[in-house]
This record gives C-alpha cells, sequence and structure tokens, in this order.
C-alpha cells in the first residue's frame, strides 16, 4: 500500500477562505477599528478637555499693568506692576493674583531701549472658585480699583472666549453615535459579505457534508470560523494600535497635550470597548448571514 | 475484517427483530400498504409537481423493510431521482405522508435531519465525491462529518478501500480515478459510516458490462450484508434481475 497511515492527515472539511478576501476584511476590520478608537478618543477628550477648559476661561482674568507715563516722578513697570498686585489681590472675590516674568519679547524691548519702553506687565487673576458669578468682580470693577490708586491697567477677561471655545471643542454626541453606527454597519455589511462569498463558493462542500451527517451546527461554525477569526484578530490589532498612539504617542505631543488632556485610564477603557463591541457585531451579522444561507444550503 | 459489513449489519438487522432474506422479499408484499412497524421507508400517496427542470412525482406508495432491496424503475421524467432525494432530504414531502425509520419526517426538526441522514448512505448526485481530494480523504469526509475520530475510522476507511479494490490508490485524487473506480469509491463512501440503507442512483451507469456486473456484486454483498438498498434505475431488465421493482409513471401532465 503506497498510503503511509502514520503520515497521513485529513484535509480541510470546508476550503479554506481566500486569502485576497480575508486580507480585505483584515485591513477594512483594522481600519474601521482604529476610526472608531479615535472616534471614542476624540470624544472623550470633549468631555474632559471641554469643562476643563471652560473653567479655566471662565474662573480668571489677565490684567496688563501699563506705566504710566504722565506722572512726573515715572514708576517703574515692576514696582507699578507689583502694587497692582496688591490691589487686585485684596479685591473681592479674587483668590490669588499673579505678577508674570516679563515675555520675551518684552525682555528684548526693555534691554533696547531701557526699562521703562515696555509696554505692559501682565497679573493673572484666579476668582474664588466656589463664589457666586453676581459676587466676581467685573472687569470694570478691577480698572477701577486701579485707576483710583494711580494706575493704568487693561483687562483681558477670559469669559467672552469661552462660548468659542467650547463650540470649538464640542464633539456632537449624535453626531459621533451616527457615525459610530455607521461604522458598526460598514463592518457587518463587510462581513455579511465575507460569509455570502465564502458560503458560494463552499456551497457544494456544504450540500454533500450536510448529506454525510454533519449538523448545520458544526457546519456554520465551519463556515463562520474563518471570517470570524480574522475580523476578530483584525480588531484586535487595530485596537491595540490606536491604544498604543493614543498611550504612548500623544502625551509625547507637549502642544498637543496642553490644549487636549492626555488620555487617562477611562479613556483607554472606553478605547479598548470599542473592538470587542466591533467583534460581537462580526460575530452577529456572520451568524445571522450564515445561518441563512445554511438553511438554503443544507438540505 | 475486523469490523466487516456484514458482521454489522446481521446485528443492526438482529436488534429491529427482522430476518434478514424475508426482509428482501416483503417488498413486494408491502408495496402499496398502509401500516407497518420498525420499517425504514414509508411512502403514502406521496407526490410533487414538476419544478423547473425537476421532474415531478405521481402518487407513489411502498414500504421497505430493513435488509429489503427495491428498485424504482420508469421512463425518464418519472420522478425516480426524486424519490430518493425526498428520502436522503428527510423534509416533509409537498403531498402525502413519508415515513423514515418508523418516524415522520414532520416530526423531525430541520435541525435533526442530519442525523438522521447519518443512518443512509448517499449516492445520489447531490452528494458527489470531491475530486480535488484524495480517495481516503473522500471516504474521510463521510466519518469527520458525523465527528468520528481519525484513530477510529482510518482502519474502516482503509477496510472498506481494500474491500471495494481501491486500497493501492488510496493517496490519489479522486479524480484521477476512471468512471469504475468513482463508482467504488462513491459506494465505499456511502458505507463508511455503518448506514442502515444505501439510496442509489443508477448505480453503475456508464459502465461496460462487465465493471457494471462487478459492481452490483458488490451491491449483492452489501445487501447480503443485511443493508436495505433502494436504487432508482432506468434499465427495467437489469433492476428485475437484482430484485423487487417498483414501477413509477410519469405525473399526468408531464411533458
Amino acid at each position: 500500500m503506497s498510503l503511509d497511515p502514520r503520515a497521513w492527515r485529513p484535509g480541510p472539511l470546508l476550503p479554506p477562505a481566500g486569502g485576497a478576501a480575508l486580507t480585505g476584511l483584515f485591513l477594512g476590520a483594522a481600519l474601521i477599528s482604529l476610526m472608531a478608537v479615535l472616534a471614542m478618543a476624540w470624544l472623550s477628550a470633549d468631555l474632559r478637555a471641554r469643562p476643563t477648559l471652560r473653567a479655566r476661561l471662565s474662573g480668571g482674568a489677565t490684567i496688563a499693568v501699563m506705566a504710566r507715563r504722565t506722572s512726573g516722578d515715572l514708576e517703574s513697570l515692576d514696582a507699578a506692576a507689583w502694587r497692582a498686585r496688591e490691589i487686585l489681590a485684596t479685591t473681592p472675590g479674587v483668590a490669588s493674583a499673579q505678577v508674570l516674568a516679563p515675555a520675551p519679547e518684552d525682555r528684548a524691548i526693555a534691554a533696547a531701549m531701557g526699562a521703562g519702553a515696555a509696554p505692559s506687565r501682565l497679573i493673572t487673576l484666579v476668582f474664588a472658585p466656589r463664589a457666586a458669578p453676581a459676587s466676581l468682580p467685573t472687569m470694570g470693577t478691577l480698572i477701577g480699583a486701579l485707576s483710583r490708586e494711580g494706575l493704568a491697567g487693561a483687562a483681558d477677561d477670559h469669559s467672552p472666549t469661552t462660548g468659542p471655545v467650547e463650540r470649538a471643542l464640542t464633539v456632537d454626541g449624535a453626531w459621533l453615535a451616527v457615525a459610530g453606527a455607521i461604522l458598526m454597519g460598514v463592518l457587518a455589511g463587510l462581513t455579511a459579505a465575507m460569509i455570502q462569498s465564502r458560503a458560494r463558493r463552499v456551497a457544494p462542500r456544504i450540500t454533500l457534508l450536510s448529506g454525510l451527517g454533519m449538523t448545520n451546527t458544526a457546519l456554520l461554525m465551519r463556515l463562520l470560523s474563518p471570517v470570524t477569526l480574522s475580523a476578530s484578530l483584525a480588531l484586535i490589532i487595530g485596537g491595540a494600535a490606536a491604544l498604543a498612539i493614543m498611550g504612548l504617542a500623544a502625551p509625547r505631543l507637549p502642544g498637543l497635550a496642553a490644549v487636549i488632556p492626555a488620555p487617562g485610564a477611562v479613556d483607554l477603557i472606553l478605547a479598548a470597548a470599542w473592538p470587542a463591541v466591533a467583534i460581537l457585531v462580526v460575530i452577529l451579522a456572520a451568524t445571522v448571514v450564515g445561518a441563512a444561507r445554511m438553511k438554503r444550503l443544507a438540505p | 475484517m475486523r469490523d466487516s459489513p456484514q458482521t454489522f449489519c446481521s446485528q443492526r438487522v438482529a436488534d429491529f427483530g427482522f430476518d434478514v432474506q424475508d426482509a428482501g422479499n416483503s417488498l413486494s408484499q408491502m408495496a402499496g400498504m398502509v401500516g407497518g412497524q420498525g420499517h425504514l421507508v414509508r411512502f403514502h400517496r406521496v407526490e410533487s409537481a414538476a419544478r423547473g427542470r425537476m421532474a415531478g412525482l405521481a402518487p407513489l406508495s411502498f414500504i421497505l423493510g430493513p435488509g429489503a432491496r427495491a428498485a424504482l424503475v420508469g421512463p425518464p421524467g418519472s420522478g425516480k431521482s426524486l424519490a430518493l432525494r425526498l428520502i436522503a432530504v428527510g423534509a416533509p414531502p409537498p403531498a402525502g405522508t413519508l415515513e423514515l425509520f418508523g418516524t415522520h419526517v414532520s416530526a423531525i426538526q430541520r435541525s435533526r435531519r442530519a442525523l438522521v441522514r447519518r443512518r443512509l448512505g448517499l449516492m445520489l448526485a447531490d452528494f458527489p465525491l470531491v475530486d480535488a481530494l484524495s480517495v481516503i480523504d473522500n471516504i474521510a469526509l463521510a466519518a469527520r462529518a458525523v465527528g468520528r475520530d481519525e484513530t477510529e475510522f482510518f482502519p474502516r476507511a482503509l477496510e472498506m478501500l481494500n474491500w471495494v479494490g481501491l486500497s493501492a490508490r488510496a493517496d490519489e485524487a479522486a479524480g484521477h480515478l476512471d468512471l469504475e473506480g468513482r463508482w467504488r469509491l462513491w459506494l465505499a463512501r456511502a458505507l463508511t459510516n455503518n448506514p442502515e440503507l444505501l439510496l442509489a442512483d443508477e448505480p453503475g451507469a456508464g459502465l461496460e458490462e462487465g465493471p457494471r456486473a462487478a459492481f452490483f456484486k458488490l451491491i449483492d454483498q452489501v445487501h447480503g450484508a443485511g443493508i436495505a438498498v433502494i436504487m432508482a434505475m432506468a434499465d427495467e431488465a437489469q433492476a428485475a434481475r437484482l430484485g423487487p421493482t417498483i414501477r413509477l409513471s410519469r405525473r399526468a401532465g408531464a411533458a
């Protein structure tokens, strides 16, 4: 006999899934997963960055103290700034006042043209966080307090910018939900197309195996497993890639991290949930389509 | 042989309480009758309209007991293949009553039809050989479909191949076999899972007289081992030589 029983290994019951088709699903699923995870990260930034910036913007002001050139005995800008700080710090509703170090360009002007030539010195104010809005000082109140003490200044009220900044950072939750649903729909459609394609390719074998006594459940598992396994793998890889980008790359981008908070554990958990949801979608879509096909193929 | 067809079928028939020799004759007596316990197949006024290329089936009634053999004969388009397919599928027929292994098919859940089919050996066009697979893999397909372990079925598969004379070609692709080899492999595969009933559509079709006779000797051995056989045959003379026949006529109105 030419056959060696010890060397013989049975071939697959169903022909293997097409490599090209699986690659397409793999790439598609990885891309969708990546997009979904990034969308989740964006939502997370929206939920966390927006309130943070709102608190920062509406909770303080910047006062520019200018040198008074009209007085006979010119007070130095530094002295005026520190005097203004004392006045502002005692104004009701102000929690703290800090004189900022001169900006680089101001230092350059002072070095070239003398200390009195620098246009202004900035003082940042932080309002009492728990104070009622009505009890907070208005910009007029602050400038008036300075003026009464012979100081000139200009107030930069941050609160008017709160609205535009908030609107810029707002990601509409409904649109995100729609986008997520579309992504999941695309994933489900891709899976369904893969199952349909595979079912067409292996239809004669399914009919044969069913005729030989293989149960529909066993056949369904054989039909679905290559697609669902590859899709799940793709989604896990896509999710892991997105997590790696968020967890490692984002905090190392100083400009970005200053505006949008670096991803925290909650963001990472939320992002990691997306591939799991996507895998469930794939399995559900594959099972529904596969079972429907099986009804037609298995006698 | 460790587990020959004779051995396992004798045991099975004994379990049913039928005598193998009598069972073969019981068909002609029971044909057209209703009732009977322990029968493998019971058709009672089963009929089907023609659909597309599928021939219709005029009302057909017969009972096949365990270990019996019968040939469905009739002109092309009389529904011989359809009758076999109705048995193989195990779904309720469009009209009439069909019972398999003593159970009305309408009582068999769709998910359990495959389990019923494990008691059948199929040589029907709907369930062909897989040309791309080797001879042994075609046999293995039948055993693995029902979840049998490799170590369990491998000796059985070799035994079946030896019986049909294909053991030397076990690792050849089935597509490389000649027609006689293909019929023999088909028979071996159909018997791999120890069926109680063999369904064969035009067995030996296309073979020369010598190979055809040799092939029918194998089927004789199957029947002699107690396995019931139903064949669809166009050659009435050949069918009559093999045993009882059930004549089918074209459904009224068929082309």
